[in-house]
């Protein structure tokens, strides 16, 4: 019963629905996971990515749309959906009385490998996290990172196509996040797709190319990660040299909005307006211009923004519906 | 550090199992666990004395009357499994209480429930495992005893043989099938293996005292036996032996079964709704 490797999308989502009696966890969420792609999955809290993690393991059933996984409808068989996934919770697991080898070994037996090959298969992964020396120790005496490597050993040693990663550098002191980002670097490089979803973003930056985006059961974006920290295409970051006041008294009379921080600045074009209204204003102040750039948000920024901006958006629909 | 990326991380592309038969990996992984505990194995090496004895007794009896034949005292297998139901009690709250509180305990169930395996087949697993552990201090010893019985009695008739067998594995199956499942499902309830196997025992112990007390004050009504675990137990494989009055028992006994049934389900399904934490 191993899940066929289709080459269609890992994961397709079509308006998928979810209700905790009359809170609507899910909202119409669409999106697909191509093989091999890095998502990351972020939202405030209770923006309905724990939902959508649960729901993508089978564990909750949904209550409207269809999600397939490896072209198989996750309603219909959760467990083969689950063959070709690799799992790592954020809190603390472990398989109680077991090394970390045994462990390892039984997750990937409990996957479906045979026996000889989850021994060797679980050596070969347990050797590449580093935690060769420690393998026949039993997991509860483990530090926080150990652990969390075995977890990570435990979602690979079946050889996944897709990895859901729950907070993975939760817990770990700053080396061992840089090892945690390395290895999850390495294995997508391997070709695994991955799904992170993590409340720090610096981590959804060095380690994903895509972005799920979710506040209140809806999907804000879904789309490259570029894309997003490019923000709006009105917004530029100007260094001028002369009379800085001057050129930013010209941008405001020409109605853009200027935020000024030492020669930089940072300028949010009028609707319907280009770079030439920026260029008049040099002329106007007699300033020389010295760069001229689309300003792209932090991510952070961006997740603000768009969070600001569906926030401003539900309040309006509030007081309109009010 | 320097070791982590040798040799680079390598996609396993294998054939993986159907997922039928991956029940039998949970439990033997289980059984390897409650093999690993010290009290656990004490208990399974003493479950072996009385039919050893038994045994030791029957044989010397007939070497010491110099007959090659003894007649069988059916009372001497009921006092048997009297006896050894008692050390099946003892494991299934000492090795069974952990079986799910410690997964739960350690958070295992998310490690469990996310890999192709149902719920279903998890408390199958878990089941198999408990199951195998009681039948061994339970059913074995009494299997062999018939087969001792058997092979030291006067005339040796295969179906009478079978008859007997047969009732001996249909009450000791009662018995281990009726623990495994209340066990499990007392194991499910809590995180503290060691609270949850006192509770057990006291269960067992404080159920038959209130039914004793009981029978006592209300004349040894029938339903008093309804109250006592032990006596459930005890008059259901009597109605599977006899037939007779024991039905009540058995519905009884039945009934609890299928709440602990339901009751672990739930708990496991519950559980799987819960355990993702983002």
């Amino acid at each position: 019963m191993s899940a066929a490797v289709t080459a269609g999308p890992l994961v397709a989502a079509r308006d998928v629905v979810k209700h905790y009696g009359e809170f609507r966890a899910l909202d119409r969420v669409s999106f697909t996971i191509q093989p091999g792609a890095t998502v990351g999955l972020l939202g405030p809290n209770g923006a309905g990515k724990t939902t959508l993690m649960k729901t993508l393991l089978g564990f909750l059933p949904y209550t409207g749309g269809s999600i397939d996984l490896f072209g198989i409808p996750l309603a219909s068989n959760p467990v083969a959906a689950r063959q070709r996934m690799g799992f790592m919770p954020e809190n603390d697991a472990w398989f109680p009385d077991l090394t970390g080898l045994q462990a390892v070994i039984l997750a990937g037996r409990l996957s479906g490998m045979p026996k000889q090959e989850a021994f060797s298969r679980a050596y070969e992964v347990l050797d590449y996290l580093g935690l060769d020396e420690s393998r026949h120790r039993d997991v509860s005496t483990y530090s926080v990172g150990m652990r969390q490597k075995v977890k990570l050993a435990q979602a690979v040693v079946h050889g996944p196509r897709l990895l859901l990663l729950d907070e993975p550098m939760s817990g770990l002191d700053p080396a061992s996040r840089d090892e945690m980002a390395r290895v999850l670097s390495d294995i997508t490089r391997a070709g695994v797709a991955l799904v992170l979803s993590s409340h720090v973003l610096h981590d959804v930056e060095s380690l994903c190319s895509s972005v799920l985006m979710m506040d209140r059961g809806r999907i804000l974006f879904d789309g490259p990660l570029d894309t997003l920290s490019s923000g709006d295409t009105g917004r530029l970051r100007v260094r001028v040299t002369g009379d800085i006041p001057a050129f930013a008294a010209a941008l405001e009379r020409a109605h853009a909005r200027v935020t000024a921080s030492g020669p930089l600045l940072e300028v949010v074009l009028p609707a319907g307006a280009d770079t030439s209204l920026v260029f008049a204003a040099v002329r106007e102040a007699g300033v020389e211009l010295r760069e001229l750039e689309s300003a792209r948000d932090s991510l952070e920024q961006a997740f603000l923004r768009l969070l600001g901006r569906d926030q401003r958006g539900a309040a309006a629909d509030g007081g309109r519906h009010g | 550090m320097a070791d982590l990326h040798r040799g680079g991380f390598r996609v396993w592309e294998g054939a993986l199992l159907p997922s039928s038969t991956r029940f039998w990996v949970l439990a033997a992984s289980d059984l390897g666990r409650i093999r690993a505990s010290r009290w656990s194995r004490i208990l399974v090496y003493l479950s072996a004395i009385p039919l050893l004895v038994m045994s030791l007794v029957r044989f010397g009896t007939m070497l010491a009357s110099g007959t090659e034949r003894l007649a069988i005292n059916i009372e001497v297998l009921d006092r048997l499994l009297s006896g050894q139901v008692l050390f099946a009690v003892l494991l299934a709250g000492m090795a069974g209480g952990r079986l799910i509180a410690e997964d739960r305990r350690t958070n295992a169930l998310s490690l469990y429930l996310a890999r192709p395996l149902s719920a279903g087949r998890y408390l199958l697993g878990k089941g198999v495992a408990l199951g195998v552990l009681l039948a061994s201090v339970y059913t074995l010893p009494a299997v062999l005893y018939v087969l001792v019985e058997a092979l030291t009695a006067p005339q040796f008739e295969l179906l009478a043989l079978a008859w007997r067998m047969a009732r001996t594995l249909a009450v000791t199956t009662l018995h281990t099938g009726s623990m495994t499942l209340l066990a499990l499902a007392l194991s499910a309830s809590g995180r503290k293996p060691k609270l949850i196997a006192i509770a057990w025992i006291a269960l067992y112990l404080v159920t038959d005292a209130a039914s004793e007390a009981l029978g006592g004050a209300f004349r040894h009504a029938a339903w008093t036996d309804l109250l006592s675990l032990r006596r459930l137990m005890e008059n259901s494989a009597l109605w599977v032996l006899h037939g007779g009055s024991g039905w009540s028992s058995a519905l009884v006994l039945a009934g609890l079964c299928a709440v602990s049934v339901a009751a672990l389900r739930w708990q496991v399904s519950r559980m799987g709704r819960s355990m993702v934490s983002s």
